[in-house]
């Protein structure tokens, strides 16, 4: 019998995972979201860098490091012997969980106020207009790709594009975790 | 067949051919965020799969991010920055695997805080930024991004070799 089959656990890695996901699926959307009614609701500036670019900033490290937290936390009160292997899995699992939360709340939210993607399309438009030098086939190319990331085939097409390169970025910083935290599964 | 499997994960060969599929992999990721413009001689919309494949881990706002050939890059200068850090260092570890065993050997985990700190580098950046203490360039986005993508994969080699102790024990245990 090894050591790690002597180590109390209490609940489950999955239960961790889980939690975790819906963490930061919910807190990343609800930022996207939020972020995007600053962006209608405020003057076009003429930048790139809007209020929905400051929010996927912010998204950006959430996302990323939804893994290494959630390793940490299975670590600390479920199991402190964790593999690179199951490390990695666990990264994996948290992209998906965190891409299925996105999608679905973001859909509910469409249904909940359908003027959201209109209001973001006109901004968007509102914002380029004042930008020097952009040409209107510009301005009529990101408004067609819009729309289409609005409708429910474009947002899983999205989901399931971006969640690859998530998935990558998860397993990286669930392995940089377990590096730090994990006991190692000697013998 | 499960001893055999576990004779053919001890064999030499083995150790070395995983971490240079490791660099591979980096390398074919690193290629991606290149863009559109490795294989485009005309800007895309922003919906190219290129752009919505790094969307949920990077912005890729225009004026951050390089040009290939013309065309926006997949990922911003930082992010470009990470990538290729991942990319050196798993090539670094897999070409020169001793020099990775020795740093391994002499600083256990400690390449894996540095990649830590090196992570809180970058949210300090962009504070700072934003703030208006500094302003930060596509250039030192990069250079900074670098420097966490090399300790992130370089803390974490053991993660991309077949673990010689692990193979001995799962071999003893089949036998």
């Amino acid at each position: 019998m090894s050591d790690q089959d002597n180590t109390p656990t209490t609940g489950s890695p999955f239960s961790v995972i889980l939690l975790y996901g819906l963490i930061f699926g919910i807190l990343s959307t609800v930022l996207q979201l939020a972020m995007g009614y600053v962006q209608i609701n405020s003057e076009p500036s003429g930048s790139f860098f809007g209020p929905t670019a400051i929010g996927g900033v912010v998204t950006c490290f959430l996302a990323a490091f939804a893994g290494f937290l959630a390793v940490r936390a299975i670590v600390k009160g479920v199991n402190p012997v964790m593999s690179f292997g199951q490390g990695s899995w666990v990264g994996v699992q948290i992209a998906l969980v965190i891409s299925v939360v996105s999608v679905v709340l973001t859909q509910v939210w469409y249904l909940i106020d359908p003027a959201y993607s209109e209001g973001i399309i006109e901004s968007t438009i509102a914002n380029m207009e004042q930008m020097p030098g952009v040409p209107d086939e510009a301005i009529d190319s990101t408004v067609e790709s819009l729309q289409k990331q609005f409708t429910l085939a474009g947002v899983l097409q999205t989901a399931a594009i971006s969640t690859v390169v998530l998935i990558v970025v998860n397993v990286l910083t669930s392995l940089l975790a377990v590096k730090l935290f994990a006991q190692k599964d000697e013998f | 067949m499960m001893q055999r499997a576990s004779l053919a994960q001890l064999n030499p060969k083995n150790q070395r051919l995983a971490p240079v599929l490791a660099a591979s992999f980096f390398t074919l990721l690193w290629i991606f965020t290149l863009g559109p413009g490795v294989y485009l001689s005309e800007p895309p919309t922003l919906g190219h799969w290129h752009y919505i494949a790094f969307s949920a881990v990077c912005h890729a706002l225009a004026d951050r991010t390089y040009l290939y050939d013309g065309i926006q890059m997949a990922v911003n200068s930082r992010c470009f920055g990470i990538f290729s850090g991942l990319m050196w260092g798993a090539w670094l570890h897999a070409l020169i695997p001793l020099f990775a065993v020795w740093l391994e050997t002499i600083w256990p985990k400690r390449l894996a805080w540095v990649a830590l700190g090196w992570f809180g580098v970058q949210v300090i950046d962009v504070a700072g930024n934003q703030i208006g203490w500094w302003v930060n360039t596509l250039d030192s986005r990069a250079i900074l991004g670098f420097g966490f993508g090399l300790f992130l994969v370089y803390s974490i080699q053991e993660a991309f070799q077949i673990s010689n102790k692990h193979n001995i024990k799962s071999h003893l245990t089949h036998v």
